[in-house]
């Protein structure tokens, strides 16, 4: 997958623990750890749109495109 | 599966006494070489019934859509495959057999049918499980 999610870079500079987060945007602890990783395939807008919210940031901010 | 066990056991008792020669489906002479055609006939037949066994365990724990599932699913169907291979030979003796390697094959091929469904189905639900 060439897309990054930079989601704990973003909850480490809003000190936010990963329960927390996955409370809050309404996803379970395992799917969040899905994005952390890396091993999603998609990220809903609504998932995407709530990262944003909770996190108060773009959604270029949590992205990254990379290609090697 | 004790079932067959016991039949595998008697079998050649049950050609002594004339169960075949008695419905005059088999000349008794032909009995001889195929004793080990029914008796390779169990190796399918027993592998088919332990996918089978497994496959039926794992949809009891709710994992019905595994990639696991969809390799006993194949295994079954190559055992299908493999039993109408063994009965063919088998038509030589009479064509009863025929019959029922036509049947062996046509439940083969249908089987392969749900096999591939299956594996479609699996990669959607890997699709749908990583979107989040």
């Amino acid at each position: 997958m060439e897309i990054r999610l930079h989601i704990d870079l973003m909850m480490a500079r809003r000190k936010i623990g990963a329960g927390e987060l996955a409370e809050r945007i309404g996803i379970t602890p395992a799917n969040l750890s899905i994005l952390k990783n890396d091993k999603a395939r998609a990220i809903r807008f609504s998932t995407l749109a709530a990262l944003c919210r909770e996190l108060d940031c773009q959604p270029g901010d949590l992205l990254e495109y990379y290609n090697d | 599966m004790g079932l067959g066990l016991v039949l595998a056991v008697l079998l050649p008792f049950l050609c002594n006494n004339g169960f075949f020669e008695q419905r005059a489906l088999i000349n008794p002479s032909d009995i001889l070489w195929l004793m080990p055609i029914y008796y390779s006939f169990c190796v399918p037949a027993y592998i088919a019934l332990f996918s089978l066994d497994r496959l039926l365990a794992a949809v009891r724990k709710d994992e019905v859509f595994s990639s696991r599932n969809v390799r006993y699913l194949r295994i079954i169907t190559w055992c299908c495959f493999g039993a109408a291979i063994i009965l063919l030979v088998s038509t030589l003796a009479s064509i009863v057999f025929a019959v029922l390697a036509i049947l062996a094959a046509f439940f083969g091929i249908v089987l392969r049918v749900v096999k591939n469904l299956f594996a479609a189905a699996v990669a959607l639900k890997d699709e749908n499980d990583f979107t989040i």
